[in-house]
């Protein structure tokens, strides 16, 4: 039941987002001031986590005491990841060529969803011809919540920071939209928390610091 | 303008160095913290050599306990016996240490205490607590033990004991992130840990001559006989020669034998899996007539005007619910469950008719008036405390053992138990 509530809340809170930038695109309809002078803007990108994990293979699972400590160094296995990312920018342009703004993401690693809330910032840093392509940096500092993540029974998986700048082309349509092509890099952090399970003799309790580091490509369009 | 450009691309290419330098490796480690057992091997002789009567000692880890006259003995798991002079309840005295590797129980009769000591028999003269003499010894009694989870071992051939330390390991690895479900990774243990016998059983009445023992009572003395159970049998001793046990019977009982409780010719005997009830009208040959068998948990029992109380409690016994069972033993062919009650987490009981003292682990000690057996009610519930073990004294006098002290409480009012003493234990660090 609490967690119904929990869920209630945490969806109500998307929505509470998502109307406030359907205001904010509204006011701008509304010609406000502000809005006049500080155009709205929204790039929404899909794209991939690329990635490779590291991790020690010949962990001895579990056995204690273990046979012969320290006489086997640590051997290393190397996998290769691709996780989905996806997030969308809403922001006003402070400047001509500067844009801040709330940037709410999606990115699942395996099991785990992450929903990162963020402040962002794109600016244009390289423009031959007004109107034309250019080249576009961007940088998002902000928390990884698990709202959107299940947790296994006697498991518990906490947030944490994320900080993922980028680099891209900005390819402006006919129609005042834009493509986006962004390239960077992107850190998360998570913890992964077992609860203390046994008995009152045994028992063990784990608890994991992840910290994601990746490369990300996203497309998108701007409006 | 040209300028500029040099200025972005200044940037562009501090970006990428950045990007270049930052590898794209996730780094996921793992911290494990579990209690675990480590081997450690005594020899016999070792152990044998190792018995000494020593000055007080800070109370630590206490096991069960047991009393005899004015004096009060405490088994400190595997390491010895304190022994309180309890002359005057308002004062206990700490006063001798007996150090006895691998002690558990123990037992008295007259001025003679017998306890385990791994894996033989030893009795000791007490007269003077201060100064105990060792008088004899039966060999190679016990092949394997159990206590608070940790079972040790005996090789009769090696004349070697294996025992196990309990500690707290913290390690680190590096994991895969979760993308494997390699972590977190179950922990074996190299010690079997199906046995034990954590559980707290009351202790029988006091026959002239012998002691009061404390809960989990696997030594009972009853006429001239020492009864004895380890994991899955019942052993004999006759102690006519009260210095010099001698084995004389042994008697099967199948597995998970916990506590033994005399209640007038008859032997009650408690076993994860349920109640055994032995005749005893010839001490020297107990015959079992029945078994009342229950789900598989820890049960210590007590009895008392042809009523058997027993507890079970969620553990490493079994998974059974938390409740007391009350049953009827006046036929002692058949007994009879009349009702059970809902508990926290019990683990030994007393009773003092009809005073019915529950410990309940974390959740404190419980006063009940148990002189309805079909409406036993809650009289006092007194928390904050660790409550394992208790032995109702003559007297309106209780005896509470727990994990931070042992106390001792004026019990004229059952609903309003005072305390008249505390003698505090050293936190295990």
């Amino acid at each position: 039941m609490k967690n119904i509530h929990i869920y209630i809340s945490k969806i109500s809170l998307i929505f509470v987002v998502l109307l406030l930038g359907n205001t904010a695109i509204k006011a701008q309809d509304e010609k406000g001031g502000f809005f006049r002078k500080h155009k709205f803007v929204n790039m929404t990108e899909f794209g991939g986590l690329f990635g490779r994990i590291k991790y020690q293979a010949n962990y001895y699972g579990g056995w204690y005491p273990y046979p012969y400590p320290g006489n086997y160094p640590d051997q290393y296995q190397i996998k290769n990841k691709v996780n989905l990312s996806m997030q969308t920018f809403n922001g006003i342009y402070i400047d001509r060529k500067t844009a801040a703004g709330i940037t709410i993401g999606v990115d699942g690693y395996g099991e785990t969803v992450l929903m990162p809330i963020a402040l962002g910032v794109r600016r244009s840093i390289l423009q031959k011809k007004e109107g034309g392509s250019g080249l576009q940096a961007g940088i998002d500092a902000g928390y990884s919540t698990t709202w959107l993540n299940e947790d296994n029974t006697g498991f518990h998986t906490k947030g944490g920071l994320l900080v993922s700048p980028t680099v891209g082309y900005r390819l402006p349509m006919r129609n005042g939209s834009a493509w986006l092509i962004n390239i960077g890099y992107r850190f998360q952090r998570a913890e992964y928390k077992m609860d203390r399970n046994g008995n009152e003799v045994y028992w063990s309790e784990t608890n994991e610091v992840r910290k994601y580091k990746r490369m990300v490509l996203r497309l998108g369009v701007e409006f | 303008m040209r300028n500029n450009y040099f200025k972005q691309l200044a940037v562009l290419l501090s970006l990428g160095v950045a990007l270049g330098t930052t590898s794209c490796t996730d780094d996921c480690e793992t911290t494990r913290t579990y209690r675990t057992s480590v081997p450690f091997v005594l020899s016999a002789d070792q152990i044998r050599k190792d018995i000494a009567s020593q000055g007080p000692q800070e109370l630590v880890n206490l096991g069960k306990i047991y009393v005899k006259d004015n004096y009060i003995f405490i088994n400190e798991l595997k390491k010895g016996l304190h022994i309180i002079d309890n002359a005057n309840p308002q004062q206990p005295q700490n006063i001798a240490f007996l150090k006895i590797p691998g002690v558990i129980d123990m037992a008295v009769k007259d001025n003679i205490l017998y306890v385990d000591s791994y894996m033989d028999v030893v009795t000791f003269d007490i007269t003077d607590p201060k100064n105990i003499k060792q008088m004899g010894r039966v060999k190679d009694v016990f092949n394997y033990g159990t206590a608070d989870g940790i079972t040790w071992s005996y090789n009769v051939g090696y004349q070697t004991v294996t025992d196990y330390d309990t500690k707290i390991v913290t390690d680190k690895i590096r994991t895969n992130c979760g993308f494997q479900i390699v972590n977190p990774n179950p922990i074996y243990y190299a010690n079997d840990m199906s046995f034990y016998s954590g559980s707290k059983g009351p202790t029988g009445p006091s026959a002239s001559g012998t002691g009061q023992g404390g809960s989990m009572a696997r030594f009972t003395i009853y006429d001239d006989f020492l009864y004895t159970v380890s994991q899955n049998d019942l052993l004999l001793f006759n102690i006519k020669t009260l210095s010099q046990p001698v084995q004389e019977g042994k008697i099967n009982l199948g597995w998970g034998i916990e506590t033994i409780f005399p209640y007038k010719d008859k032997l009650f005997i408690g076993s994860t899996t349920g109640m055994y009830i032995f005749d005893n009208k010839n001490p020297a040959k107990p015959e079992r007539v029945t078994m009342f068998e229950h789900a598989r948990a820890c049960d210590p029992v007590v009895v008392a005007n042809d009523i058997a109380y027993v507890t079970l409690r969620t553990g490493l016994c079994g998974v059974a619910p938390n409740r007391l069972d009350v049953i009827d033993v006046s036929n002692i062919y058949s007994p009879r469950l009349l009702k059970s009650y809902e508990m926290q987490h019990p683990a030994g009981l007393g009773v003092d008719f009809p005073s019915l003292f529950i410990c309940e682990g974390e959740f404190g000690l419980k006063s009940f008036d148990a002189s309805s057996a079909t409406d036993i009610k809650l009289q006092q519930h007194m928390k904050d405390m660790n409550a394992f073990d208790v032995i109702p004294l003559g007297g309106k006098h209780l005896l509470m053992v727990g994990k931070d002290g042992l106390y001792q409480y004026d019990t004229s009012n059952p609903k309003d138990m005072k305390l008249i003493s505390k003698i505090p234990v050293k936190p295990v660090s």
